[in-house]
């Protein structure tokens, strides 16, 4: 069931209707959430619910055994990682291994040709994956107790909100949330409703007006050799994949507070970052700490010398450009990222430039730029198509503003614009200046967010699904 | 409990809620969309555009007289006017913008056909563009198709007001209200529950659609298997007792001499096979007396014209076929019987 559809609006109104009733009641609270949790994921195809179920039932059974046969943990862990991991594998990869596999046996003249699978990709299977992979990983290591309360772990696993695009909530985070009821007050209510506000305006008026724009660009042939043209392009990109993402964390958070819980911030101002090292802690901050905390650390880290730590940082890095998506396109947005951080470490360039006046704007340009040029591999739809957008962006050929106007809606330039203030806002830290007195804040807060709420409505762009809900 | 405390508790909780920010986002958000609503640009008028195609989609055994064919047809058959002339027939205009005549769409167009009807009547709005075969990749009868069924729910029907209230709006909408007199384009549509699209633009523009045509039919000419599959369902239909007739929508000169010299369209060979299978041609002495505001399709009011006069020959028509006659009038209606 995707946030933006109108089944989702009825469903959750009838969610909240009884939540208030049965969330008292551990019982009632746990199986009431599977049960809508299971109808949220089942709206698009019940049958892979019995994926989250086997998953479930290994990482859950898996954590109790780890914890009761400590002679076995180590050999129960990897069997339990396995199990899930490989379901990820199988489903995501499986096709691009044996795309590879062709090539090699074309390559040596085998002569052989192996049918791909074409599997349907289940739809949040890397998320619920890797929560129900730290929740092992963290009993494991003996963060964690391990639950004793299926319904309670099925509670924690299948909930709704981050169910399909996250964030990934570790076990430890939320697990014990789950325990009580939580108290909702009404300055809960209130933050929650904003970030649902904000989550929706993101996705529906920015993403998707923007989406009109990019989507009609990486449709076919790079036609359009205009360099200025491509660049605003990938600059909308930038902006439409983390409205979208972003938009859709802020809702899964509102909805959770909504619900009495708090669900980590995942998004941060990515684009307002200095350097690459700061990117990463502020985009996709459950990921990328998921792979700091369970890849980087347990590889070494930065401990085992600097050779070492490159190749660490390069490991953890490829990995996560393959949990994005199975095509080697992901991966060289991967290795462009490592490369970036990589050269980061060892010239210090942003705290260099950070020294001189305006250093510090530069170097935030500079960065944002750079993660553009990685984001045409990430969007493009092969290898070839990202070549040809990158030797037109850098000809610096048709740079006539003119051209780029032409083929570029003015609805997709104002949301833009819209986020480019946004950003800049934050940037400035003009949101930490007291621009106006506590009491007109109050005040003023609902009349924008009822303002946000119309032109969600009126402004909202042709219905997109989340972009992360491919992935 | 006595009364004064119970009234007291009462307003307290109402105190309470109206404090609560989200109620007062909610009520707040109602208001702005209800004055939004009211301010709105009238562009679209009637059915629910998102629904529109949707309820033609799911059309079945409902008519007496179904017209079937592409945006020209669905711009310019008007039923209600129609059925001044042509009373007591259930007509509704089932064409689709963009659609072709291909099979998927032939099969759909007699199950609009009331089975229990005395008089079933099919007839089909030719355009060289319906026959090509780029009307086949993308229209709005596939387009309804792979839309899901809540669309055309009929509790939504109920709701098409409070749907145009919600509707998005682009941004020169928006600000069509401050500056209507500004030299922007709008485009009027109004969409009948019989399936007409009334449609125009403001300011015109007679020549848009001209060059787009041309270089549509320089890459997707006519194609004779199109027509075989239209020939050989209107045989079927004629041998099922369904009464079949073919027009030609009128358009523009220019864009006549467009589909004459590049879609590689015969029209007096079309219609005589079209005779030979059963059908029968209905003539209009000239097609482009009416007005179109983009080089193709009629206005709104040159569409009720047209309809009447559809009418007056169709009625002309199923008249003369009551009583047994032979129709070979030439001139206004030159409608060959098979």
């Amino acid at each position: 069931m995707l946030f933006n559809s109108p089944d989702f609006f009825v469903f959750i109104a009838a969610f909240f209707i009884l939540w208030p009733i049965l969330r008292h009641h551990n019982g009632s609270r746990y199986l009431y959430l599977i049960l809508a949790s299971f109808v949220f994921y089942g709206w698009w195809d019940w049958r892979f619910l019995s994926l989250i179920l086997l998953n479930g039932i290994v990482s859950f059974s898996g954590g109790l055994a780890v914890a009761h046969f400590p002679r076995f943990r180590k050999s129960l862990l990897i069997t339990s990682i396995s199990v899930n991991a490989g379901i990820l594998v199988i489903f995501k990869h499986l096709d691009f291994g044996i795309e590879n596999l062709n090539w090699l046996l074309e390559v040596l003249g085998a002569g052989r040709h192996i049918n791909p699978a074409r599997l349907t990709l289940p739809l949040g299977i890397s998320f619920y994956t890797f929560e129900s992979m730290s929740y092992i990983i963290d009993v494991y290591q003996n963060k964690l107790k391990p639950t004793r309360n299926i319904a309670q772990f099925f509670a924690y696993l299948s909930m709704f909100p981050q169910l399909l695009a996250g964030p990934i909530v570790r076990a430890g985070d939320l697990l014990h949330q789950l325990e009580s009821a939580g108290s909702i007050t009404e300055q809960q209510r209130w933050d929650g409703l904003q970030l649902v506000i904000h989550g929706f305006f993101k996705k529906v008026v920015i993403a998707d007006n923007i989406a009109v724009m990019v989507n009609s660009a990486f449709a076919g042939p790079v036609v359009n050799n205009s360099s200025i043209y491509w660049w605003l392009i990938m600059i909308m990109f930038a902006f439409q994949i983390y409205c979208d993402f972003s938009g859709y964390s802020d809702i899964a958070r509102g909805l959770a507070k909504w619900m009495g819980y708090e669900i980590p911030l995942n998004f941060n101002h990515p684009y307002i970052s200095p350097s690459f090292r700061e990117f990463w802690t502020r985009w996709h901050i459950s990921l990328s700490s998921w792979f700091r905390d369970y890849i980087y650390i347990p590889l070494g880290g930065s401990r085992t010398g600097k050779v070492r730590s490159f190749v660490n940082l390069w490991v953890a890095m490829l990995v996560s450009g393959l949990w994005h998506g199975a095509a080697w396109t992901f991966i060289v947005w991967a290795a462009l990222h490592s490369f970036y951080v990589s050269v980061e470490r060892i010239t210090d360039w942003p705290n260099r430039l950070s020294c001189i006046k305006g250093g510090r704007h530069l170097a935030v340009l500079l960065v944002f730029l750079l993660a553009c040029v990685a984001w045409v591999f990430f969007r493009a739809q092969s290898f070839t198509q990202a070549t040809s957008i990158l030797s037109v962006m850098f000809s610096f050929k048709n740079i006539s503003w003119n051209i780029a106007r032409n083929s570029i809606s003015v609805t997709s330039l104002l949301c833009l614009s819209v986020i480019l203030l946004r950003e800049l806002y934050f940037h400035l830290r003009l949101d930490q200046t007291n621009w106006i007195t506590a009491k007109v804040n109050t005040a003023a807060q609902p009349v924008i967010a009822s303002i946000m709420v119309v032109l969600c409505i009126i402004l909202r762009g042709p219905g997109e699904a989340f972009i992360y809900f491919r992935f | 409990m006595p009364e004064h405390l119970s009234k007291y508790r009462c307003k307290a909780a109402c105190q309470k809620i109206l404090r609560e920010r989200p109620f007062i986002v909610a009520a707040l958000s109602c208001l702005l969309i209800f004055a939004v609503g009211l301010t709105r640009n009238p562009e679209v008028k009637g059915v629910y555009e998102g629904r529109f195609w949707l309820m033609k989609f799911h059309w079945r055994s409902c008519a007496d007289v179904v017209f079937a064919g592409d945006s020209r047809v669905c711009s310019c058959i008007h039923p209600a006017e129609m059925n001044r002339h042509l009373p007591g027939l259930r007509i509704l205009n089932y064409a689709f913008d963009g659609v072709g005549y291909y099979k998927e769409y032939l099969e759909a167009i007699p199950k609009v056909l009331d089975s229990q009807s005395k008089r079933k009547i099919i007839i089909l709005g030719i355009t060289p563009r319906s026959l090509a075969t780029s009307a086949i990749t993308n229209d709005y009868y596939k387009d309804s198709k792979r839309k899901t069924k809540y669309h055309s729910n009929a509790i939504l029907t109920s709701l098409d007001g409070l749907l145009q209230f919600l509707q998005p709006m682009a941004l020169r909408e928006i600000f069509y209200m401050p500056s209507p007199g500004k030299n922007q384009q709008h485009f009027f549509r109004n969409y009948s529950r019989d399936g007409w699209a009334g449609r125009y633009m403001v300011p015109e523009e007679p020549g848009a659609l001209i060059d787009p045509y041309r270089e549509t039919f320089i890459r997707n000419q006519v194609s004779p298997e199109t027509i075989n599959g239209l020939l050989e369902c209107v045989r079927k239909w004629r041998n099922a007792g369904v009464e079949v007739y073919g027009f030609r929508p009128p358009t523009t000169s220019e864009m006549l001499e467009v589909e004459r010299a590049f879609s590689g369209f015969d029209e007096e060979f079309f219609i005589a096979s079209f005779q030979a299978a059963g059908g029968v041609w209905l003539n209009k002495a000239d097609q482009t007396i009416y007005r179109t505001y983009d080089g193709s399709h009629l206005y709104p009011d040159a569409a009720e014209a047209f309809s009447r006069e559809l009418a007056r020959i169709l009625s002309d028509s199923l008249n003369k076929k009551s009583t047994g006659q032979e129709c070979n009038e030439t001139g206004l209606l030159q409608a060959a019987m098979m």
